[in-house]
Formats: structure tokens, C-alpha cells, sequence
């Protein structure tokens, strides 16, 4: 009997603890608690206890309020001016981007009918870019176009006429080349895009069902089908934003984002901004041409935020590990029967 | 946790490290200055004078294994300078005596993803209801009547889960707060 209201009056008392933690129990149940409190040591205890879990939570809060982004730009800052240390520094380490010579344009010259203006086959030139490299080409009409890895973009033969057509397999970012009377127009198969003069990125990675539209400057209209001016604009977008549309749904959501993180790849860096631990694994693996592997379903938990320049996928794993109870075990790659070798495989655990 | 390469990292500037232990220490290191000086103003300051310190310094600083406690340390002392500095001003010595003899600040070395990670893995293991009124509670700073009002329970059940989800983060975080003072809690 007095064992089970002992039991009762501690469940009373724990029930008293976070307003007394949080300062605004009234008078009379404080005496209640200090009482309680001096009557064992395990109560003692109890309170200790209670109030360090209580005081984890209240640190934890405390970090919330701090902006690390907003630090960081801070301190960098000063550290430009502090001197040129950290800028020497980081010409050093400059992007190791591999720049492939400008495609000639005469390169893959398609039959072309001499006389026959009016043909409807239009004959293509096609650049590509291998897995795990990036590379940067110079249009015929002046537009800048760098191709992220295991990409392709096509253009007819007779680019630099009337219509400024492209299609994009994979991601590109494009620096176009203004020029008013002739729209510069992206098929990324789904969705079209027709610019006039402006810089944006562009992805169709097949396999993930997404096409995705990031513009840095000036303005694009995304529409679907052959002719822009037949077809209604699915949406417009301006700086700073980003188009989705999922093929799936059918559907185009357009939000707000940091815009470095998704073109910083042109320049060889690599950018996660709390992102997940799903989605790093998949631009690794499309930057480094492995197949990572995540085991346990909690791993998805974790965000990243990180900027990596120059280190190797050794170097970069080393550093997640540091941040999150993973390890990670990394295969062999095996020579096949053709003489080409496997992907890397690389799996990540959890601990 | 093997740091050797973060700290040849900072020795030879590099940058992405760089970057790393910022964003992995820094909001850990403001939460840690603010408990031992009680003030939010002056606490990034402190800290980002710090980093700014370690990069500019790289060739000077000696980080001998551990590069967690020397940051930690670093705020320690530069936060107990400072109010050293106040204290002077408000002649209130013994407050700062009491902490200046304790070390038990060492309890708060947490980066963010760290003290996280152990009070997320503790409310997980609560039953779901109990969890969600408690983060609402402690961490959307959500009141206990609206709590009830929005989730259809009278405040007393509320009242309730909260200290069910606090008696089982007691028995979990207890080996990770082991011991400090009240008197560092309530000063």
C-alpha cells in the first residue's frame, strides 16, 4: 500500500518538473518538490537527472539560434581581408575542370543537300561528355555551354541560321549568346525552354524521372511540345529560381534556391547544402562515376552541408564518417570479360 | 574520432576543411560561450574571432590531438577573459570565481549534430504521440494549452507526456551529462 503511493506521488512530482525547469510552477508546488527531493537520495537523483536531460535539450535550442551560413560569409570576409592568404589558397586548388577543344563545327557534318534548303531532315551534331568528366563548349553562335558528366547535346547543322535549337541529355548550364529575333530553345525532352540571352542550368537525368531548371540571370519560358509560339508557357521563371517537373505527376512546382549549389559543378566544385544523405550519394556517384550504396534506412536522416573542391571520394568519405556514425567499405573493381573494368562500388553503413 | 586529417587540413589552409569544422563546431561553440557568459550579444563574435584566428595563424597554432577540445578550450578561455573584463566593471567576483574553479563546462562540448543526434535517438525510442508533443513543447516552443487544443487532449495529458518523454531522456542522456553544477545552471 504505502510502496504503490510512493510510486503515485513520484509520478505526481515528475509530472511537476518541466514547469519547474521551465520557471513557471507557482510557489507551492516548488515547496512541493524541494520536500520531496529531501526525503532519499534516489529522489535527489531523479531530480538531478531530470534536470540535466532538461538542460540537454535547452544547449540544443541554444544552437538552433546560431545562423552558420550567415557566420561563415562573415568570416570570410575577413579573412579577404586580412590579407591574401586564403585567396592564394584557393587559386591554388582552382577548379580542375578538363576542358575539351572546342568542337569544330565541320566535325560530324551530317549530308547536307547543297541546293535543297527546304529538307526536313536536319542533320545533327551531337557533343558528349564521358562519365565523371565535365567539360565546356563554345556554340557556333557564341553561347557558352558546360556539360556536366555522362551528358549530351545536340544541334543541328545549320545552328547559327534562324532557329537556335538545342537538345540536352543529362545537365548543361548555358551562358546564351543574346539575340532577340532568334530564341535560343532547349529540349530537354519533357519540357522546353526558350531564352533569349540569359544564364541557367538544365537537367534530365532519365533514370530519375525529373527534369529540373535553375536560372541565374535574365528570364526563361518553359513550355512543352514542338512550337513555342503554338504552345501555351507552362511557367516563367526568374533569377533564383528553380523549375521541377516531374514526370510522374506531370506537373511543374517552382521554388526559391540557392543557385550556387546547383551550378558550382561547372567550376569543379562541389556543393552540398543540407542536403540528404540520399541525395549526396547520388550526385557522387554521378560526379565520381561509382555506385554507393546506403544500407540501414536511418542514414537518410542525416544533412550535409559542405563544399569540396578538389578532394578525392576517398578524402570526401573520410569526412562524412567523421560527421555521422557511418563506415563505409570499398570493393574492388573487377575486370570484365571485354577488358572494360566495373564501377566502383562503395557501400555505406551504418554504425 | 581521428582528426589528424581535419588538422593537417587547417595547418595547410585548406579551404574545404576549413569550411567543414565551421560548419560542423561553430554553432556547438557560440551555445558553449553563451552558457558560460549568459549573453547571446558577444558570443559570435568570440567564436569567429577564433576561426578567423586559426586561419590567418595556421603556422602557430599547435593542435596537438584533439582538435574538438582545443576549440572548446579556446572558447573556454576566451569567455572567462571576458568576464573577467565585466566583472571588474559589476564587482560581482564570486559568481565568476565558482566557474572560474569549475571545470565541469567540459559537459557542454557538443557540436549541434552530436547533443542532437542523442536526444533524437531518445525521443525516437518514445512512443510516437509522446515524441511529437514533446518536440512541439521544447523545440517549436508550442504552449501546453495549444498543444492540447491542437491535437484534441486535455493539458493534462500533455502535462504528462511531457514528463514521460523527460523521464526516459534522463535515463538516456545520463551517461553524456555526467556531472555539473547548479549552480552553473542557475546562476
Amino acid at each position: 500500500m504505502a510502496r504503490q503511493n510512493k510510486k503515485e506521488f513520484n509520478k505526481e512530482i515528475e509530472c511537476l518538473l518541466p514547469p519547474y525547469f521551465q520557471g513557471i510552477l507557482p510557489e507551492g508546488d516548488i515547496k512541493k518538490i524541494e520536500h520531496w527531493k529531501s526525503l532519499s537520495v534516489e529522489n535527489e537523483q531523479i531530480f538531478t537527472n531530470s534536470m540535466k536531460a532538461w538542460e540537454g535539450t535547452e544547449h540544443l535550442k541554444r544552437m538552433y539560434n546560431y545562423n552558420v551560413a550567415k557566420a561563415l560569409s562573415k568570416v570570410n570576409i575577413r579573412l579577404k581581408k586580412s590579407g591574401k592568404q586564403r585567396m592564394a589558397s584557393f587559386l591554388q586548388k582552382a577548379a580542375a575542370i578538363l576542358i575539351l577543344p572546342f568542337i569544330i563545327s565541320t566535325l560530324y557534318l551530317g549530308i547536307q543537300s547543297n541546293t535543297d534548303q527546304i529538307a526536313q531532315d536536319i542533320s545533327w551534331h551531337t557533343i558528349k561528355t564521358p562519365v565523371g568528366i565535365r567539360s565546356e563548349y563554345l556554340l557556333p553562335d557564341g553561347t557558352k555551354v558546360y556539360l556536366n558528366s555522362k551528358s549530351s547535346l545536340s544541334y543541328p547543322t545549320n545552328f547559327s541560321g534562324q532557329s537556335r535549337k538545342v537538345a540536352l541529355n543529362g545537365e548543361a548550364y548555358f551562358e546564351v549568346a543574346e539575340n532577340k529575333n532568334n530564341p535560343f530553345i532547349v529540349n530537354t525532352g519533357k519540357i522546353q525552354i526558350e531564352v533569349t540571352g540569359t544564364t541557367f542550368k538544365a537537367s534530365n537525368y532519365p533514370e530519375e524521372k525529373l527534369t529540373e531548371i535553375v536560372l541565374v540571370s535574365g528570364k526563361v519560358n518553359l513550355f512543352q511540345g514542338e512550337d513555342f509560339k503554338l504552345n501555351e508557357s507552362l511557367s516563367s521563371l526568374n533569377p533564383g529560381e528553380r523549375a521541377s517537373y516531374y514526370e510522374d505527376e506531370n506537373k511543374i512546382y517552382v521554388d526559391k534556391v540557392n543557385v550556387q549549389k546547383y551550378i558550382s559543378w561547372k567550376d569543379g566544385i562541389l556543393m552540398f547544402r543540407d542536403d540528404s544523405m540520399k541525395e549526396i550519394v547520388r550526385r557522387l556517384n554521378r560526379w565520381f562515376n561509382v555506385d554507393i550504396q546506403l544500407k540501414g534506412r536511418e542514414l537518410t536522416d542525416y544533412v550535409y552541408t559542405a563544399t569540396f573542391e578538389d578532394e578525392s571520394l576517398n578524402q570526401i568519405l573520410e569526412l562524412l564518417k567523421i560527421s555521422a556514425p557511418i563506415d563505409y567499405s570499398i570493393s574492388r573493381r573487377e575486370k570484365r570479360a571485354d577488358n572494360t573494368f566495373s564501377k566502383m562500388e562503395v557501400v555505406i553503413t551504418r554504425l | 574520432m581521428d582528426e589528424k586529417y581535419l588538422i593537417e587540413g587547417l595547418k595547410n589552409k585548406n579551404r574545404v576543411v576549413f569550411d567543414f569544422v565551421f560548419h560542423y563546431y561553430y554553432s556547438g561553440l557560440c551555445a558553449y560561450a553563451e552558457k558560460i557568459i549568459g549573453d547571446t550579444k558577444i558570443v559570435e563574435d568570440i567564436v569567429q574571432d577564433l576561426f578567423v584566428k586559426l586561419w590567418v595563424k595556421n603556422q602557430e597554432i599547435s593542435i596537438n590531438s584533439n582538435l574538438k577540445s582545443y576549440l572548446f578550450s579556446a572558447v573556454k578561455n576566451r569567455s572567462l577573459d571576458l568576464l573577467k573584463h565585466e566583472k571588474i566593471k559589476k564587482k560581482s567576483l564570486k559568481v565568476l570565481k565558482d566557474k572560474e574553479k569549475s571545470n565541469h563546462f567540459e559537459e557542454f562540448w557538443f557540436a549541434e549534430s552530436e547533443l542532437s543526434r542523442i536526444i533524437y535517438e531518445s525521443i525516437k525510442k518514445l512512443p510516437p504521440r509522446c515524441g511529437e508533443i514533446f518536440k512541439l513543447s521544447r523545440f517549436e516552443g508550442v504552449k501546453n494549452q495549444q498543444i492540447a487544443d491542437q491535437l484534441g487532449i486535455s493539458k493534462r495529458t500533455v502535462e504528462l507526456q511531457i514528463s514521460n518523454a523527460l523521464k526516459a531522456l534522463r535515463k538516456d542522456l545520463k551517461p553524456y551529462l555526467p556531472i555539473f553544477l547548479l549552480s552553473i545552471l542557475f546562476p
